[in-house]
């Protein structure tokens, strides 16, 4: 047998472009971003074009119209009186249905017969979309906050449920069973393997319920309210303020995209061990 | 007295469509303190099974199996467990908090469970690596985690169900000689499930044969008496080899005229 030595290893300098210089954080941050930022400018552009030398109509403004309406509207606070009242209501509202929707969903992931008796009510009610609950919840709530709140923790709640649910139940066997087999108790079980395995199944639901949020406010403010972006949109069409709707439809998309984007970054911060993906 | 004692156990599974089938049957078994004991078997005999049944996941049809004297009824933390895969780790803790994982469920305060744990740490060789978590380690590091884990508990024995199955060959190697150190070092009673021939010899006391399944139980108990380090390169070593195969070989053909007599 003979053995060959093909390489040689303590030969120095083998090691190669060693000590190249990375590009700095600043550069590193400017080059990771700026696609993202291009592909944002490109969206006013093309509308701008779009708006110049294609449809060409009163109907459809260009952006920069539209910014100078925008700029009106924040000056004379009526934009963010609007914009406020519907970003309350959906903070409200997603907070309670997330806060009433996790226990209920850890139940029904964690015993059968809780899913027995509750899955028929969860998977009845979530086919009937918040939207169509809207006279309903005029009627039994008034047409102040009451019934706007209803309805976003009606198409909060059951997304919340769903994914919680079913986060319980794709817990790996394994790991409950390394943590009796260290001495867990039920409720060790419970608090420190369950819930924690769970919240990713978790943040997923309530980052869906927030995206539903946003459609259900706008649907039950276009209906009645005093105040909120829907609102915004119904007088504009009423009116024909067609820059007013525009910079509603903006607005929302502005602050639709805002939250999601913080709750990553929340998620990022503070459940990136849960979550790794998100 | 033994440590562990089966006493012909069985365990009968019922499948969805009503049959029952038994997984194992007529197990007896004793083990020693400070025994390392392989459980050596073809895949579908019913290994895991008896492990299952010893840490107390599932119960005996019929049987008993006796730790200290006392009877097993349920999972408890002197028998501490290491699985084949990785899902059995937290991944939302650390290295360090995963080891410390029985510790904490004791309410031991936690500058106390933090020493013990970096004592486990450093002795399954992965100083300096507790602040990570386990997506950030690989497959063998992930594994020493575990037996860190279950051995800060300080169990009255470890269970491991084929530990180093899903590592590739030279990380295997090293798992299995660090794994001989330990234990030598802390004394501690392994039961030790694998289909791996080598890697029984290389590291039991006692290597035990099942026959194939379904309801498979015990065939034949192997001392292995080697002093020192195993070597594939020793004559004895190669005996135990020859025999251990021969036995196995027996229940693999046994098995697969079962399965043809079931396709025909």
């Amino acid at each position: 047998m003979s053995i060959e030595r093909t390489h040689d290893v303590t030969r120095p300098g083998a090691v190669p472009a060693a000590g190249r210089r990375k590009p700095g954080e600043i550069t590193r941050r400017i080059r990771e971003t700026l696609p993202f930022l291009l592909s944002f400018a490109a969206l006013f552009v093309i509308w701008h074009l779009v708006s110049v030398f294609i449809v060409s109509s009163v109907l459809f403004p260009t952006p920069a119209a539209v910014f100078r309406k925008a700029y009106e509207l924040i000056a004379n606070g009526t934009l963010i009186n609007h914009a406020t009242a519907s970003l309350w209501r959906i903070a409200l509202g997603f907070a309670l249905g997330s806060l009433m929707g996790i226990p209920i969903g850890l139940i029904i992931g964690s015993f059968s017969l809780a899913r027995k008796l509750i899955e028929p009510w969860t998977e009845f009610l979530r086919f009937i979309p918040a939207v169509a609950m809207i006279t309903i919840a005029v009627i039994w709530f008034g047409i102040g906050e009451g019934s706007k709140i209803f309805l976003i923790i009606y198409t909060t709640i059951f997304i919340v449920i769903l994914n919680t649910a079913a986060g319980v139940a794709s817990i790996a066997p394994n790991k409950i069973r390394a943590a009796r087999a260290l001495g867990a108790s039920d409720l060790q079980v419970f608090f420190y393997v369950a819930l924690p395995a769970t919240v990713p199944f978790i943040l997923t639901g309530m980052r869906l319920a927030m995206a539903n949020s946003f459609t259900t406010i706008v649907a039950a403010e276009l209906i009645s309210a005093n105040a909120g972006l829907g609102v915004m949109l119904w007088t504009g069409r009423l009116f024909m303020l067609i820059e007013e709707i525009f910079v509603a439809l903006v607005t929302l998309g502005l602050l639709g995209f805002a939250a999601d984007r913080l709750f990553r970054m929340g998620i990022y911060r503070f459940a990136r061990r849960y979550a790794p993906v998100a | 007295m033994a440590l562990i004692e089966f006493q012909q156990v069985e365990k009968i599974y019922r499948t969805q469509t009503g049959r029952s089938g038994a997984a194992v049957r007529d197990f007896t078994l004793s083990l020693d303190k400070e025994e390392f004991f392989c459980l050596l078997g073809p895949s579908g005999c019913g290994k895991t099974t008896v492990l299952a049944m010893l840490a107390g996941f599932e119960a005996p049809t019929d049987g008993e199996i006796l730790l200290d004297g006392k009877r097993v009824e349920g999972p408890s933390r002197d028998r501490g467990v290491v699985f084949q895969g990785d899902d059995s780790l937290y991944p939302w803790l650390s290295a360090i908090d995963n080891i410390e994982f029985g510790l904490r469920l004791r309410g031991m305060p936690r500058p106390e469970r933090r020493a013990r744990a970096m004592e486990y740490l450093e002795l399954v060789g992965l100083r300096g690596q507790q602040a990570k978590y386990p997506p950030e380690l690989s497959g063998g590091m992930k594994q020493r985690i575990q037996i860190a884990r279950a051995l800060a508990n300080e169990p009255k024995m470890l269970l491991m169900d084929e530990p180093f199955g899903a590592l590739d060959a030279q990380t295997r190697g090293i798992m299995q000689s660090e794994l001989r150190r330990i234990w030598q070092k802390t004394g501690s009673s392994v039961f030790f499930i694998t289909h791996d021939i080598d890697e029984a010899i290389t590291l039991g006391t006692r290597v035990g044969i099942m026959t194939a399944g379904p309801g498979g139980t015990l065939k034949e108990l192997i001392t292995i008496e080697i002093e020192g380090e195993r070597s594939r390169a020793d004559p004895a070593y190669v005996r135990y080899y020859a025999a251990i195969q021969e036995a196995i070989r027996e229940e693999v053909e046994k098995a697969a005229r079962q399965a043809d007599g079931e396709a025909a």
